[in-house]
């Protein structure tokens, strides 16, 4: 049945090329959106290592850190103030590496012929608290690291894992932007959200220093703290810096922003992609039904041979179904490069799983487009269909 | 002739309803999102208000300042030479980077090492935005505050709605006079009209409003508050710092001029002392055209050239990627819809009809159906563009229909329907007569 | 008016050569009717497309008015049948989309005659054959011996001086087919067009001037 059937594809190659190309195509641009949703969807489920809910950040003029000595007194009182606030939990200052700061520090050293990279946080040492951390092993910085022989650091699991796998890391010393000492590894810190990959981060403790670098503040209030309180924390931030330049952005705002930068695109993808599924399943819809309309001659002597009414709606589904085999497996051959290949670097499975959802949709598109038009052409009775030609 | 071709097309549409309503659908929703998409570009790239010259104008936003260390490197090569071992020893002088920062600039380094220009029309100093709040009534408003020079006014053409920009004298005189858009008008004083000579305040200071300009659309010149650089705290900058907060731009009496100054630009960057307390010996300075300029904001390069032909090239492969996907479904169906009037053709031809005739007929029927459908995707395409400005789901980008815009959507689905009309009139017209005239129809 | 000579005309395909026309020789005089007959498959449409420019020979020369026409490419090729040929066909090819006046407009348009004369010549036709007070409808409201009669208006619109005719009374009972060829005959003997018909149906062609026998592509008579 399946050499008959492909013979006849052969046969009529040149309007059948055509329409392999537009299933080939379609297939592409599928496995391409599928791929790009299921890499950031598969994403969702891991923590981002911190929490968002009534957290402020909050941006202070950067006139007043001329002066970097009176500059350390100012973010002293400040925090001082904004700590002794009923609202206010806890407050933090950190300058690179804080929650959707936009700005990202990358750095990489090379020692001993090893190359370590990681991403810098320079933030204080109430900065786990403030954001919510989960400290995995060790502690958090706090006022005597100031004074300690060894910078401290902490590490986020993943610098870990990636640099020194399977090692007992803590209060090691390393060498990465001087020597330092690992005190406290922390959980995943994804800084960009949701949709950002899970890297190696590490953190520095804050010192106020002469840098491009401006520092800025999270704050952690109690649950339901209402907008207008802003109005209370813009006083405080008043009086404590002699400036009424500042901005204050709710954490949870600054995570859907970002989040919705992915969000947009993705569902935007993913409508014209339905679109595009549903012309194509018009499209082939048409064209079977010519098709099959045009074969009536044929049909009738195949009914007239004996064939039964399910055979010829078979042979019809099965035809398409073969054509669409035949696109898909092309198909399949250009999508297994980026896995092959690595031309984007992806979890293997993620184009697997692309490959294999593109493949059932076609599948599926194809058949529900073929079913009407071979069960008008099964009820074909085998006189009428003899005497069309 | 083409009333008979109009007619006939009509009918034939009309008989076949399905084909018809497929196609349609598939030819509407097609140019509506490429009409959303030409909407965006023509909102984001075109020569509009306030970026009326942006064809011949460059940006430099950015200057990237290096510590450059010599660094020897030693190569050892051995080779078997007449079974004796060789050894052969190279040694490359190169530079090795120990640090980059790349920043925009300060505004006193700007008017030092970069107002005098050669072969320039004209150009401005202005400021990225600086943000400050206001209280009004209990709520807050933000302030984004751009401050820029005099000239600012005469490259970048905005439509004053009322007042008008600063001039010189008030520039010199240091004035505390502002510009804003009416959106912060709205949001300030409840009207956008007959707010001249009223005040702002922000950064503890009352500010006098000499021009309303509407709000614009373009990232790099959006604020709500313009004020005179000169104005500003510390103005112009410290004396050895060379990263700030500004851009420069210059305008060329051509688009040609432009490769000159970008030469210029990446010239003077060679003359550049090293500032003093610091280890940068080595700086670049790239100048952008505006595409460019745009192309930066997705990816960062230090050859925008190269980054925007990468960012153009791919979103063209991506448009053509959904293009040709509804246009081969559209071939497809129209070969069926040709291959099933088969008859039609031989007779035809029989009758005297040139294949040029036949693929004439054809390719205006399609054109016929992409009108019908290219007016539909254009009230469809309205929608969208409705939905898109109510839910702000490009940021702050407001997509208008103009002239030019109607003119890019005509001239689209003529393109569509060219298209997708020629490959099968040209298939179907060669179609043997004998043969054509054997599809029995009555 | 139409000369052939040692005209054959072979298939191929890959594997098979079939002979459809061997080494015809035929003369047609103007204003001579001519009928073609022969069993199926025995070349006499083969030969008619010949004829009527649609098919070419693999050997052989036609002459037609006067003029060989083995050399001519596919424009003059469309320009001659426009202007000398007319053909009316056994399942009547109407174009389902237009009504009978456009139908019958068809070869006028190609010759691009202006719109008033089009109109009056192809109201003219259809008076002929009786059915200008049908010209608006469309061929699916006619019957089968009405639409070859607006096939025959259109073939003669033109005023071409060969008619080309396979089997036009095939399609027909024989009450319609004989009003058919009524027409036929009547617009040989008043307007002298010369006209060619293939049939399979003895009682027609003889009342034709002349009769050619084909079988299995060679001329038997």
């Amino acid at each position: 049945m399946i050499a008959h059937l492909l013979k006849l594809i052969w046969k009529k190659r040149g309007s059948n090329s055509l329409l392999t190309l537009e299933i080939l195509l379609s297939f592409l641009v599928l496995f391409g959106v599928s791929s790009f949703v299921l890499y950031n969807t598969s994403m969702l489920d891991a923590p981002v290592g911190f929490e968002t809910n009534d957290k402020w950040m909050i941006y202070l003029d950067d006139q007043i850190k001329k002066d970097t000595v009176k500059f350390t007194g100012i973010l002293k009182n400040l925090k001082r103030d904004l700590n002794s606030l009923d609202r206010v939990n806890s407050s933090a200052v950190g300058e690179i590496g804080l929650p959707f700061m936009g700005a990202t520090w990358n750095c990489s050293e090379e020692t001993d012929g090893i190359t370590r990279s990681a991403r810098v946080a320079i933030v204080d040492e109430d900065f786990a608290e403030a954001a919510g951390l989960n400290i995995l092993e060790g502690r958090w910085f706090n006022q005597a690291d100031h004074a300690a022989t060894y910078t401290p650091m902490v590490a986020n699991q993943y610098f870990i894992q990636k640099h020194f796998p399977g090692q007992n890391m803590l209060d090691s010393l390393i060498e990465f932007q001087g020597e330092r000492k690992i005190v406290g590894i922390v959980d995943d810190y994804r800084y960009g959200g949701k949709f950002e990959q899970a890297q190696s981060t590490v953190f520095f403790p804050f010192k106020v220093q002469d840098g491009p670098f401006m520092p800025c503040l999270l704050v952690d209030l109690t649950p339901d703290t209402p907008v207008t309180y802003e109005e209370t924390i813009g006083e405080v931030i008043a009086s404590a810096t002699g400036s009424q330049n500042y901005g204050m952005v709710p954490l949870e705002q600054r995570r859907k922003q970002a989040e919705r930068r992915t969000w947009v695109p993705m569902v935007l993808l993913l409508s014209i992609c339905a679109f595009l599924c549903i012309n194509v399943a018009l499209g082939l819809f048409g064209v079977l039904w010519y098709n099959i309309n045009k074969r009536k001659g044929e049909i009738g002597l195949r009914r007239a041979l004996g064939a039964h009414k399910l055979d010829i709606s078979k042979q019809f589904i099965l035809e398409i179904l073969l054509l669409g085999a035949i696109a898909i497996f092309i198909g399949i051959f250009f999508a297994m490069q980026f896995p092959l290949l690595k031309i984007i670097d992806l979890d293997t499975m993620i184009w697997l799983k692309a490959i294999l959802f593109s493949t059932f949709v076609i599948l599926g598109i194809i058949s529900l487009c073929a079913i009407y038009p071979s069960s008008q052409a099964a009820k074909i009775h085998p006189a009428i269909a003899l005497h069309e030609d | 002739m083409f009333k008979n071709y109009l007619k006939l097309a009509l009918r034939v549409l009309r008989r076949r309803k399905v084909f018809t309503a497929i196609s349609l659908f598939g030819i509407s929703f097609t140019l509506a999102i490429l009409m959303l998409v030409v909407s965006v570009l023509e909102s984001e790239l075109g020569s509009n208000s306030p970026l009326s010259d942006r064809d011949k104008m460059i940006f430099l936003d950015r200057i990237v300042q290096k510590n450059m260390q010599p660094d020897t490197t030693m190569l050892l090569d051995s080779s078997l030479v007449a079974g004796v071992m060789k050894y052969d020893t190279t040694y490359t002088i190169g530079e090795l980077n120990r640090g980059t920062s790349i920043s925009s600039f300060n505004l006193r380094f700007l008017q030092n090492h970069l107002s005098d220009i050669d072969g320039v029309e004209g150009y401005s100093f202005y400021s990225s935005l600086e943000q400050m709040n206001s209280f009004v009534e209990d709520s807050k408003i933000e302030m984004q505050i751009r401050h820029t020079d005099v000239q600012f006014w005469e490259l970048f053409d905005f439509e004053f709605l009322e007042g008008s920009p600063y001039n010189s004298e008030q520039y010199e005189a240091e004035e505390e006079v502002v510009v804003i858009n009416d959106e912060l008008a709205q949001q300030y004083f409840g009207r956008t009209r007959n707010v001249i000579g009223q005040e702002i305040e922000y950064g503890g200071k009352p500010h006098k409003i000499i021009g309303v300009v509407p709000k614009t659309q373009q990232v790099t010149l959006h604020a709500n508050v313009y004020s005179p650089s000169s104005t500003m705290n510390g103005y112009p900058g410290d004396r050895d710092r060379y990263s700030g907060a500004f851009t420069a731009v210059y305008l060329a009496n051509s688009k040609k001029k432009r490769a000159q100054i970008q030469e210029q630009l990446t010239h003077t960057a060679t003359l550049i002392p090293s500032p003093a307390n610091s280890n940068f010996n080595k700086f670049m300075l790239i100048g952008k055209t505006s595409n460019e300029l745009y192309a930066d904001q997705f990816m960062y390069s230090e050859e925008p050239a190269n980054a925007a032909r990468k960012i153009f090239g791919a979103f063209a492969a991506l448009l053509l990627l959904f293009t040709l996907l509804p246009t081969l479904n559209l071939v497809n169906l129209n070969v069926s819809r040709m291959l099933d009037r088969s008859s039609e053709i031989g007779v035809r031809k029989a009758f005297g009809a040139l294949r040029s005739d036949i693929i004439g007929q054809f390719v205006f029927e399609n054109i016929v159906l992409t009108i019908i459908g290219g007016v539909i995707g254009f009230l469809f395409a309205l929608l969208l563009m409705h939905l898109v400005n109510q839910a702000q789901i490009l940021g702050g980008l407001i997509l208008k229909v103009n002239l030019k815009f109607f003119l890019y959507c005509i001239a689209l689905v003529l393109f569509f329907g060219v298209l997708s009309g020629l490959l099968p009139a040209y298939r179907i017209s060669k179609l043997h007569i004998v043969n054509a005239l054997k599809q029995s129809q009555s | 008016m139409i000369s052939i000579q040692n005209l054959s005309k072979v298939y191929r395909t890959k594997t098979i050569e079939t002979t459809a026309l061997n080494n015809i020789n035929l003369d047609v005089k103007k204003g001579e009717f001519l009928s073609i007959m022969g069993p199926s498959g025995c070349g006499k449409s083969t030969l008619l497309n010949i004829m009527g420019l649609l098919d070419e020979p693999s050997k052989g020369s036609v002459e037609i008015d006067g003029q060989s026409i083995s050399n001519y490419n596919s424009k003059s090729t469309a320009r001659f049948r426009n202007q000398k040929l007319g053909f009316i066909f056994q399942s009547f090819h109407l174009i389902p989309d237009l009504n009978i006046l456009d139908n019958v407009e068809l070869p006028l348009l190609y010759a691009k005659v202006g719109r008033k004369e089009r109109r009056q010549r192809s109201e003219q036709a259809l008076e002929s054959v009786g059915l200008k007070n049908r010209m608006r409808h469309f061929p699916s409201q006619l019957s089968g011996g009405q639409k070859q009669r607006v096939a025959i208006a259109r073939a003669i619109v033109g005023k071409p001086a060969i008619i080309l005719a396979d089997e036009p009374t095939g399609n027909l009972d024989s009450a319609m087919g004989n009003e058919v060829m009524e027409i036929l005959l009547r617009l040989n003997k008043v307007m002298d067009t010369t006209i060619v018909m293939v049939t399979h149906d003895a009682s027609m062609a003889g009342k034709t001037n002349r009769l050619v026998r084909l079988y299995d592509g060679t001329q038997i008579q």
